[in-house]
């Protein structure tokens, strides 16, 4: 990698998940690609977890145009496994808070 | 028109192409450039395409599955991902100008051709091990010779690749959508192919498998992490910079259905009995001289010939004035015709696909017999 290197940032470290009972939270899940975004939501779906597939607001991250894919779950934890058991990464995690999205990957 | 020139691009496709091709002109705007319903039914169209593609592949991850726009383009992103200023290159003897062209443009390549007779896999095996024991740094090899036909032992070289851990790139111009092509057998490098000759799709398509680290040669926009100055380093984005070919992805998404529903073992069969059947009449007639396998698994659809005492060109164009479509000449393989001493005069090739007939085979031969009664060249 040549680029300027301000431009990146670690992807991000391993949290411990919560499991928050019934309580739904919304994530967003910050990827590299349309395409990456489309095998995420793929591989949700075949874990019994709908994710949407939509474009991450511009504020969230300082790469430019980015894809995300939203999930609402009371066990995110889940939803890494699941990603995780086919490979995928999620470059960061916002969850919706107080009408705006908190980081919860650094 | 008789057309029996597959080998350059399948003309008859299944109208489910044209009409996706057609439909995409009109629906599909760009993959990954807006949140619109004609940027998601593109996305859709497009990720549809890398999955079905991988599947029949045995791609691992559809990301992996990079479209670019003929099999030379895919065969330029893979040779210059490996080959560097002094590498040794390790080719068969068959390769067509979309490998050698790159590779004489990389400064101090050192090439060694491995050039056994056509039909030969066992020979060729073996000359890749002895080649490849002097020292390879990468392996080049078709899958299927565009102008004779052979079958190269693709998996017993790609076998002695990973033995000895040196990169194969595998030309699959001729087989994918024929033969079976597999990245999880395989476990090449990179494996390029063609959308628009056995997988039915437009011209102006392409797939290139990625199996290993891949630098572009285009650089430009993909829709994603946009403030970057470096292409990204995730595929497809690092390899697609600027706008798809959306008409001819949904029409390759249609051909790889195709093909997957008719099966490449039903096709493959077909195009070799129609090649035995024309082999067996044009071996009748005086004069003339084919290249066919005496094994039909060691052959695709594709057979070339001589006809004694007259020009391949000519030969060709006398065809093409009767409505058969053929193609005669060095096939812009002039390594091929080296290897198989043919470089002086050519050849004229016949190629077929899923949608030619015995029938069409039998009058072909009704128009050679005629052009040899006739002296018409």
């Amino acid at each position: 990698m040549t680029g300027p290197s301000f431009l990146h940032r670690d992807p991000g470290k391993p949290i411990n998940w919560r499991v928050r009972g019934n309580t739904m939270d919304e994530y967003l899940l910050i990827v590299r690609s349309v395409t990456h975004a489309q095998h995420t939501a793929r591989v949700l779906g075949q874990c019994g977890i709908r994710g949407t597939m939509l474009r991450a607001p511009t504020g969230l991250t300082d790469r430019g145009c980015s894809y995300a894919v939203r999930v609402r779950t009371g066990d995110m934890g889940a939803v890494m496994r699941c990603l995780n058991g086919a490979g995928l990464t999620p470059l960061e995690v916002f969850i919706r808070e107080d009408g705006g999205y908190r980081r919860v990957t650094t | 028109m008789i057309y029996f020139d597959a080998a350059a691009t399948t003309l008859e496709k299944p109208a489910r192409v044209r009409r996706a091709a057609a439909w995409a002109v009109n629906s599909l705007s760009s993959p990954g450039r807006g949140g619109h319903a004609a940027a998601r039914e593109a996305e859709e169209t497009a990720y549809r395409c890398r999955t079905e593609a991988a599947e029949l592949f045995g791609v691992e991850r559809p990301e992996s599955v990079v479209f670019t726009g003929n099999a030379t383009h895919g065969l330029n992103i893979a040779i210059r991902s490996l080959v560097k200023p002094g590498s040794r290159v390790v080719i068969s003897g068959y390769e067509h100008n979309a490998v050698t062209r790159p590779l004489c443009a990389i400064d101090d390549v050192t090439l060694t051709v491995v050039d056994t007779p056509p039909f030969r896999a066992d020979l060729a095996a073996e000359a890749f091990e002895r080649a490849l024991d002097l020292g390879a740094d990468t392996v080049i090899c078709n899958h299927v010779s565009n102008v004779f036909g052979c079958v190269q032992p693709v998996e017993e070289i790609a076998e002695l690749c990973r033995l000895r851990g040196v990169p194969l790139i595998v030309d699959a111009s001729q087989s994918a959508g024929v033969l079976p092509v597999r990245m999880d057998r395989l476990q090449a490098a990179f494996i390029a192919m063609p959308g628009h000759k056995g997988l039915y799709g437009p011209q102006g398509t392409g797939l290139l498998l990625c199996g290993a680290e891949a630098n572009p040669i285009l650089f430009g926009g993909t829709g994603s992490l946009s403030r970057l100055q470096d292409m990204p380093e995730e595929l497809p984005d690092r390899l697609e910079a600027g706008t798809h070919n959306m008409p001819g992805i949904a029409g390759l998404l249609e051909g790889i259905r195709f093909v997957r529903q008719a099966g490449p073992d039903r096709i493959a069969a077909h195009e070799r009995q129609l090649t035995r059947r024309l082999a067996e009449q044009l071996d009748a007639l005086p004069g003339i001289r084919l290249w066919l396998a005496e094994e039909p698994e060691q052959q695709a659809g594709v057979l070339s010939f001589q006809a004694e005492g007259r020009d391949c060109e000519e030969f060709a164009a006398e065809l093409g004035r009767r409505g058969v479509a053929v193609r005669a000449g060095l096939h812009c393989a002039p390594l091929a015709h080296r290897t198989a001493g043919t470089l002086d005069r050519g050849t004229v090739r016949v190629s077929f696909s899923a949608f030619n007939t015995p029938e069409q085979t039998d009058r072909f031969v009704g128009e050679i017999r005629d052009i040899l009664r006739d002296n018409v060249t």
